[in-house]
């Protein structure tokens, strides 16, 4: 195999200062690597600074996703049984979706997504399949979750809290 | 293959120790390379195991394979019009750090209007230069990455790129390049999910010592 001949870089004849700074520096962990990641040889940490930033949101992300659905189901003015039926889930999934109790398995998902015709992929940030950053959504949903509290029908604000988050998970 | 002499550092003695900068290695570096890091993985690996270090502290590049990754960069190390270029360190004979680079279809992420970077594909020193405290290890030599990083942004500056470099570092590294290379750090990135540190045109002035 040959070299690349690339034109030689040009580096300056005295290169102490540079040498002495580079020598200073602490430089045992150094590893850099986009590529690694299209290569498949990204390993994640198991728990990261960042992961733990996103589980503390997929808390509030679990509460907007249970909103979104009490919310759906009560605009419809369907029990929890014919919504489950509607959305083509088993009655103690949505009971399970609307007490924000344990994340839902893709499945479930999937059948809200496509019942509610909003983004798979959000929901998924939302219940915490997928670990990504999306500050627009983490302040959306904290915002929907934060919104006033269940009633028989509802009000005029809950009804605008719920429209403005499907949009924003349509978007 | 053009080198540079340069200088790195034992660690246990402080003594200077000769090397070369290496500014465009054939893909053959890269099985030499890994003939010798491949061991020192497994070593420092089992090390981990025996004593139970955690998965966050091991290090996070442990499982790379330098040979193994000819396999995709031969079809972009395609000659002297190559975006790709593989830069190298070595020093008593063996390789003590490599990094493979980019030129084209990396864009700045701190300037709205559509400026080019060098974009660090990879980089990683030899396993031996590792510091690991869970296990006790420390470095052998020191002084390898920022004088990698400083060829990347000399390359840089080659291409008319102002010293634009960009890089998405390993958890573990990301007080190297904020903190030693004074790179700005622009926060986790979806593909690769990795935090984006790039180094400005200013911070490339002030790393490469206001060089004229």
């Amino acid at each position: 195999m040959t070299s690349m001949q690339h034109n030689p870089l040009r580096l300056p004849v005295i290169r102490e200062k540079l040498i002495a700074r580079a020598l200073s520096a602490d430089d045992g962990c150094i590893s850099a690597g986009g590529l690694a990641a299209q290569l498949g040889m990204f390993r994640q940490d198991p728990l990261t600074e960042e992961q733990t930033a996103s589980g503390a949101s997929a808390a509030s992300g679990l509460v907007a996703l249970s909103r979104l659905v009490q919310f759906a189901r009560r605009e419809q003015r369907l029990t929890p049984e014919a919504f489950a039926s509607q959305l083509g889930l088993d009655l103690n999934e949505l009971v399970d979706l609307e007490s924000a109790g344990n994340p839902p398995e893709p499945r479930v998902l999937h059948l809200v997504s496509a019942g509610l015709k909003v983004s798979y992929e959000k929901l998924q940030i939302l219940a915490g399949h997928r670990l990504v950053r999306d500050q627009s959504l983490e302040s959306q949903a904290i915002r929907f979750a934060a919104s006033s509290g269940p009633m028989d029908k509802l009000s005029k604000s809950e009804a605008e809290a719920l429209h403005a988050f499907i949009r924003a998970l349509h978007e | 293959m053009s080198s540079h002499p340069t200088k790195l550092k034992r660690v246990s003695t402080g003594e200077l120790v000769d090397a070369e900068l290496h500014d465009d290695l054939p893909l053959d570096a890269l099985f030499d390379a890994e003939e010798l890091w491949a061991p020192e993985r497994v070593r420092i690996l089992r090390d981990c195991v025996k004593r139970a270090v955690g998965d966050q502290d091991i290090p996070q590049s442990i499982h790379w394979n330098w040979s193994r990754k000819t396999l995709d960069l031969r079809s972009r190390l395609s000659g002297p019009l190559s975006p790709y270029r593989l830069f190298g360190t070595k020093a008593e004979g063996r390789w003590q750090g490599l990094m493979v680079c980019c030129c084209v279809g990396y864009l700045s992420k701190i300037h709205t209007e559509s400026r080019d970077v060098v974009y660090v594909n990879l980089l990683e020193s030899a396993p031996w230069n590792w510091e690991i405290k869970a296990i006790g290890r420390t470095p052998l030599l020191r002084g390898i990455g920022k004088q990698l990083v400083e060829l990347a942004v000399r390359w840089s500056n080659d291409l008319g790129f102002k010293g634009r470099v960009g890089l998405h570092s390993l958890r573990q590294s990301e007080t190297f390049y904020g903190t030693n290379c004074g790179m700005t750090d622009l926060g986790l990135d979806n593909k690769p999910p990795m935090r984006y540190f790039e180094l400005t045109e200013k911070a490339a002035r002030m790393f490469l010592e206001n060089e004229p």
